[in-house]
């Protein structure tokens, strides 16, 4: 049995989709993309009586666009809320039968929420924790919204030709995400950083619950920053933040890592400057990463280098690679790419190539052991002027490892685009 | 029991937002297509059954059709042997009653022979002159001769002279009667003798 799923996202001025097949317990995906809304038809809206419901005319008649160029499925499809929308409350409630738990959850969203019950949409989410005693303890967290937003979106979908099937929050499909990826291995005590084209959301997890998250918004790390360096410093600012502010008054066990999701996701440099800078140990969650993980990189681009028509065997290596791997690891999400999608992904072989060798280098390029072959790869890369901005300048970092100043984040380039998909992704795991 | 249903479900970690309308729309098509689903099953589990069903019932008959045939071809057969039977048994009362039939015929050829042979001599024995035979006939192996004669005294004659010819046991004058014919006078007799 299969069953394709298609996830939305509307960031901002960015649509995000990506479409996958669930086949026994793989993801197949078969197809993303990124939309940019144009910014000047939408600040021209501003000035009319009815903006609201111009730019939600706008931006359905994108999705309705980006849904027909690329041919997604509209059977299963989930979005996403907007977070300033969303409201949540933590408590805990003793163990009970399903329709007990749903009055206690109303009457807890009832006490907590500014606005009455006839005007909110709510939904919960739970971790069963195990007491000493073999009780359990239901550690709920409920999410609500005001109707009329969750109206809006599905209106916007609705004028779109698409009938939403279930309306999410980007903090639970990132958790969803993570569970998936980790399960339990995650740690006790966490930080997921989801950093997007012009926001970054900050989700901090306790004992398998979300305790804490944050929304930063219209910080454009891309525009704003002029290298990777002084993105990881920005991100690395806002992350130690979000931790002051959280541990304030509260004495609990230290965060164990973070896992770092979106741009640069694959970025084992960028990952080693949040981790040098916030002196905790750091994790990069990408779907790339997971791809390598599932199949061999190596494989998959020396097929893709050599036979391309045989893109249907290299599947099948990968999935023996597959199970071989699962062997060595028990936790192996199975994540792959749907053999038009890497016919795709891949055609552009040269600068796949680049991009793989560059990303998955976990050496940083320093004077000593660069024997010229990545900075060769990397100018190569870029000289290719299709993927990457390039200054060509070098800084150092905290221990005085000269660090590379190349920002390899491209809108247009495939492997990029689908490393900030991961919440999206997201939408479509859990239980 | 309420402990039990709780820990089976584990985690709930997804949500949905959507406008209870739309919720239960959804609901509302979900049960639909499990309704449909289940009635389609239905039915397909329904015409795998009948489909089983005739396809034994088609079985069975075509089985019963077949005993149905030889039962017919044996019967068929039956008639005919009996037929057969019957029509030897025939053939056999046929052959014995023609065998029979033949004895007959040989025995009256035999006795047609003999009694050929009887009236050859009767016609061919002397006759007195005032004698003439109108006919002469056989039943049940005995003769009849009929006759006219001028007197009755020839009449005797001739009985006598029969009985010399020793063919007949016996010889009866069954009748004699006088007959006038223009004028003249003569007597028509009947002797049946017997072998």
């Amino acid at each position: 049995m299969s069953k394709t799923f298609t996830a939305v996202i509307i960031d901002y001025n960015y649509i995000k989709i990506i479409e996958a097949t669930k086949k026994n317990k793989t993801y197949i995906i078969n197809n993303f993309s990124l939309e940019k809304l144009n910014q000047n038809d939408i600040d021209a809206t501003a000035y009319n009586d009815n903006s609201v419901n111009t730019e939600n005319i706008l931006i359905a008649e994108e999705i309705k666009k980006a849904f027909a160029l690329r041919q997604f499925s509209k059977k299963n499809v989930f979005t996403v809320l907007n977070d300033d929308y969303i409201y949540n409350y933590n408590f805990s409630l003793p163990e009970m039968p399903e329709p007990d738990l749903v009055k206690a959850v109303e009457y807890e969203v009832k006490k907590k929420s500014p606005f009455p019950l006839s005007q909110i949409v709510y939904d919960y989410i739970y971790t069963c924790q195990e007491n000493e005693d073999g009780s359990c303890t239901l550690l709920t967290t409920a999410y609500v919204a005001k109707k009329e937003y969750s109206e809006q979106l599905a209106k916007i979908f609705a004028n779109a030709d698409i009938k939403l099937r279930s309306i999410e929050s980007k903090t639970t499909s990132l958790y969803n995400a993570n569970l998936f990826i980790y399960g339990n291995n995650a740690g006790l005590h966490y930080l997921l950083i989801d950093i997007n084209l012009i926001s970054i959301k900050i989700i901090i997890i306790y004992k398998n619950t979300i305790i804490f998250e944050r929304n930063i918004e219209e910080i454009n790390i891309i525009k704003n920053t002029k290298n990777i360096n002084e993105a990881g410093e920005t991100i690395s600012a806002e992350i130690q933040k979000t931790v002051d502010y959280y541990y304030a008054g509260k004495s609990i066990e230290p965060i164990e890592k973070i896992y770092i999701s979106g741009v640069y996701s694959n970025n084992e440099m960028f990952k080693n400057i949040i981790s040098n800078l916030t002196n905790i140990q750091a994790e990069t969650v990408s779907i790339l990463k997971l791809l390598d993980n599932g199949s061999s990189t190596d494989k998959h681009n020396h097929n893709a280098g050599n036979n391309r028509g045989k893109v249907d065997a290299a599947c099948d290596n990968d999935e023996n690679n597959n199970k071989k791997n699962k062997k060595e690891h028990k936790i192996q999400p199975l994540i792959k790419l749907s053999a038009e999608l890497y016919k795709k992904i891949y055609k552009n072989k040269t600068a796949a190539k680049n991009v793989r060798k560059a990303n998955n280098s976990n050496k940083l390029p320093d004077s000593s052991n660069n024997d010229g072959n990545d900075s060769n790869i990397i100018n190569n890369y870029t000289d290719d002027g299709s993927i990457g901005s390039n200054n060509g300048i070098t800084n150092m970092n905290l221990d005085g490892q000269i660090l590379s100043n190349y920002i390899l984040y491209d809108e247009n380039n495939l492997f990029d685009i689908l490393d900030i998909m991961l919440p999206a992704f997201g939408l479509m795991l859990g239980k | 029991m309420a402990k039990s249903s709780v820990k089976k479900k584990k985690n709930k970690t997804r949500i949905n937002l959507l406008p209870l309308s739309d919720k239960i729309n959804i609901a509302r098509r979900n049960k639909v297509i499990v309704y449909l689903i289940v009635l389609v099953g239905y039915i397909f589990i329904l015409s795998g059954y009948d489909y089983i069903i005739y396809g034994k019932t088609n079985n069975a008959r075509t089985v019963v059709f077949n005993l149905n045939q030889k039962l017919e071809t044996i019967r068929n057969n039956n008639i005919i042997y009996t037929t057969i039977q019957k029509a030897i048994l025939n053939k056999e009362k046929i052959e014995t009653s023609l065998k029979k039939d033949s004895l007959i015929i040989n025995k009256l050829n035999r006795l047609k022979k003999k009694e050929y042979k009887k009236f050859i001599k009767i016609i061919k024995f002397p006759m007195p002159d005032g004698i003439w035979l109108t006919s002469l006939s056989s039943n049940n192996g005995n003769f009849i001769i009929d006759g006219n004669s001028m007197s009755l005294k020839d009449v005797s004659v001739y009985i006598k002279n029969i009985k010399k010819m020793k063919i007949f046991k016996k010889i009866y004058l069954s009748g004699i009667e006088k007959k006038i014919k223009k004028g003249n006078n003569y007597y028509t007799f009947d002797l049946k003798c017997k072998l």
